[in-house]
């Protein structure tokens, strides 16, 4: 029976309905697909094994039934739980907040005249190519020299709702905002360039200020938009480094940022713990992977539109 | 309503002179149509008077009062775009709706009765909770006039509104607007390309080349009593028929033909000494084609006729259009196109006996393209047709 139902497949068939080149690019995409995704799965596998187990297997062999177990995750989660409750509350409004003072920038040097706005588009340029290491000195001596916005605030924390240090979340929210809004301008501009000029000229005949056609018009017509800049610029602030240490310094602070944390878990002077690493560094990035999940269809939309 | 006094109206982009010195007095309630190929100013002009645009010289007024300066949603016009510019996340009554909010002086309820009673006049209620997207062509253009009409505006202004629809569907359309524009009585400045829709559409029209205004004038006047060359050509379909010469001895002298004038157009050609250059301009419905042996039945018709070779014929199949060459002729297109009745059986490679007849012809200056003399509008022998 077996060996009728193999016979009955048109092998011949599906080889000549398959020229050289189209097999070439399935060959070269299944190799790039196994490359970019063996340390994924190496990774994942290294979480779930014991100590012995990472010792006593290869990284992207599956462990034995012995060797799995599920308290890397759980230590993981343990150590990074607070930390990346601070990156969410600190991602999430940074990117909200410069989303929509970059929507309203990219609106004003696009579809509004003035006279002067090709000098402030060249200063969001050359914003969008400042390097991240040459702005940390300043960085650290505004927000605790010149400016100490987050001892200021710590009247607040005496609420008792948080902890003094959980003050110096804000500046770093408005150092991201102020280092995200060059490249989401850019990134709208792109689209509201082409979008028609015909809605903006039509709605001001209609005698439209230029707050309502930004509301009612430009907005909700960005809603593709949105979804593509929240993904990237989340992702970006969410997993950045430099600014954290910059401004909140210790690992060991409760303000600490997921980053921060990530970067010492499972490593300490008697070896480095590969299955918690892994573990930590796959509930790290849970978020962000949520986030493409839930947004993907929004974010292709987005990049056909908008070309961004 | 308002007038629209337009001088000395001039738009410069750079180096670039998109409009140059053009005055246009439009009355109230007025057709007007703007036409001219791309690039000629006539969408230029519209955005000027609509305010979305600058003028570099000039003034545009509206009544007595000087637009110059007062921002678009001063001015109390709409317009009506070519890409229709319907807000694709509103349904159509938004849309409608849209435009009427800064209306002073309109309770809510109003506004939406408004909406309604266009809607009724153009023919879309049963659209009103639709989306742009889930229209056609055609609706989307309705919604588009309507939602300037919603407005009630002094000034409508259209930019080639009916563009981007079909044949068919255009002329359904135009139809429809003169009678709407007639029935509403607002001044009406309109931009096209299609001298067809100029034509049929416009109380005036205003032909407009280069930036430069050409004439402007009723169509008719436009068709019969062309300024200069380029006003000849430009309306018409098919377009004049234009022959290259001299003056010679009281007529038009090129290498395959001598044609005589008569005291009428010499006397036109007054000032113009012998030798210079002209241009010969007949309409293809105005060339004559004749039996044979038809040919010589008076010595004045003997004059104004040639032999050609037909070489294309168009069956349209209420006329046919023919294409003629002179029997010499070195040039790879047609010298002449005539339209004769649809009835009549004209076949490629045969030849015929070509009456121009004197009283329909235009005779231009060929260096400045100026206008020498121009058809007569009545003679008798325009009922001649074989």
């Amino acid at each position: 029976m077996a060996r009728d139902s193999l016979a009955d497949i048109d092998v011949a068939g599906i080889v000549n309905g398959m020229d050289h080149r189209r097999l070439g690019i399935y060959i070269v995409v299944t190799l790039f697909i196994a490359f970019f995704l063996a340390p994924l799965e190496a990774g994942i596998l290294t979480a779930i094994k014991t100590d012995a187990s990472i010792a006593q297997t290869v990284p992207f062999l599956p462990p034995g039934t012995d060797g799995a177990t599920a308290e890397n995750i759980g230590t993981a989660y343990g150590q990074l739980q607070s930390s990346i409750i601070n990156s969410l509350v600190m991602a999430i409004p940074a990117t909200l907040i410069t989303i929509v003072l970059a929507s309203m920038a990219a609106f004003g040097l696009t579809m509004v005249d003035w006279r002067g706005q090709v000098g402030i588009l060249v200063l969001f340029l050359i914003g969008v190519f400042v390097p991240y290491q040459a702005v940390i000195i300043p960085v650290d001596k505004f927000w605790y020299q010149v400016f100490p916005l987050a001892q200021m605030l710590e009247p607040v924390a005496r609420l008792k709702l948080v902890e003094p240090e959980h003050m110096l979340l804000v500046p770093l929210t408005i150092t991201h905002i102020a280092y995200g809004i060059p490249i989401v301008t850019i990134l709208f501009r792109g689209y509201y360039q082409s979008m028609p000029q015909s809605f903006v000229e039509a709605a001001k005949i209609d005698g439209k200020s230029l707050t309502s056609i930004y509301t009612d018009i430009v907005l909700p017509l960005s809603k593709p938009m949105f979804g593509v800049v929240f993904i990237y610029q989340f992702t970006q602030i969410y997993n950045e480094f430099l600014f954290s240490l910059t401004i909140i310094k210790y690992a060991d602070s409760t303000a600490a940022t997921m980053t921060l944390v990530l970067s010492g878990i499972g490593a300490s002077i008697s070896g480095i713990d590969y299955g918690l690493r892994m573990a930590a560094a796959f509930l790290a990035a849970l978020p962000t992977l949520l986030l493409y999940i839930a947004f993907s269809e929004q974010f292709a939309k987005g990049l056909q539109t908008g070309g961004a | 309503m308002a007038n629209i006094t337009i001088e000395t109206l001039t738009k410069r982009f750079d180096d670039v002179v998109a409009v140059d010195d053009v005055n246009v007095d439009i009355e109230d309630g007025e057709f007007l149509v703007l036409v001219g190929p791309s690039g000629c100013g006539k969408t230029t002009t519209l955005r000027m008077i609509a305010g979305l645009e600058t003028p570099s010289d000039g003034e545009i007024r509206f009544g007595e009062q000087l637009m110059n300066y007062r921002t678009p949603q001063n001015r109390d016009v709409a317009m009506v775009f070519q890409d229709y510019a319907l807000y694709p996340h509103m349904t159509v009554r938004g849309n409608m709706k849209f435009g009427l909010e800064e209306e002073p002086g309109f309770t809510d309820e109003e506004r939406e009765q408004r909406v309604e009673e266009v809607a009724e006049l153009l023919d879309i209620s049963e659209l009103l909770d639709r989306r742009p997207e889930e229209l056609s062509g055609g609706q989307q253009q309705r919604v588009a006039l309507g939602r300037a009409i919603v407005r009630d505006p002094e000034v409508f202004l259209m930019d080639e509104p009916l563009s981007n629809l079909d044949a068919k569907l255009r002329a359904q359309m135009r139809t429809e607007l003169q009678q709407l524009q007639e029935q509403l009585g607002v001044t009406t400045v309109y931009v096209t390309h299609d001298q067809t829709e100029a034509m049929t559409m416009s109380d005036r029209m205003v032909v407009m080349n280069d930036g430069i205004l050409q004439q402007v004038g009723e169509p008719l006047e436009l068709y019969h009593e062309p300024n200069n060359v380029f006003v000849a050509e430009f309306i018409g379909e098919p377009s004049m028929n234009f022959l290259d010469g001299t003056y010679e001895d009281d007529g038009f002298v090129s290498e395959q033909l001598t044609y005589p004038f008569d005291a009428r157009i010499t006397e036109a050609l007054d000032g113009v000494s012998p030798g210079s250059e002209l241009r010969l301009g007949i309409r293809p419905e105005d060339v004559d084609l004749l039996e044979s042996d038809a040919g010589s039945e008076d010595a004045v018709r003997e004059d104004h006729t040639i032999e050609m070779n037909v070489t294309v014929v168009e069956p349209m199949g209420n006329e046919n259009v023919v294409h003629l060459k002179f029997p010499d002729s070195s040039s790879t297109t047609e010298d002449l196109m005539a339209i004769v009745d649809g009835m009549r059986q004209i076949d490629a490679g045969t030849s015929v006996t070509v009456h121009i007849p004197p009283e329909a012809v235009h005779v231009f200056e060929s260096a400045s393209g100026d206008a020498l003399h121009n058809r007569q509008l009545e003679y008798e022998g325009q009922a001649v047709r074989i």
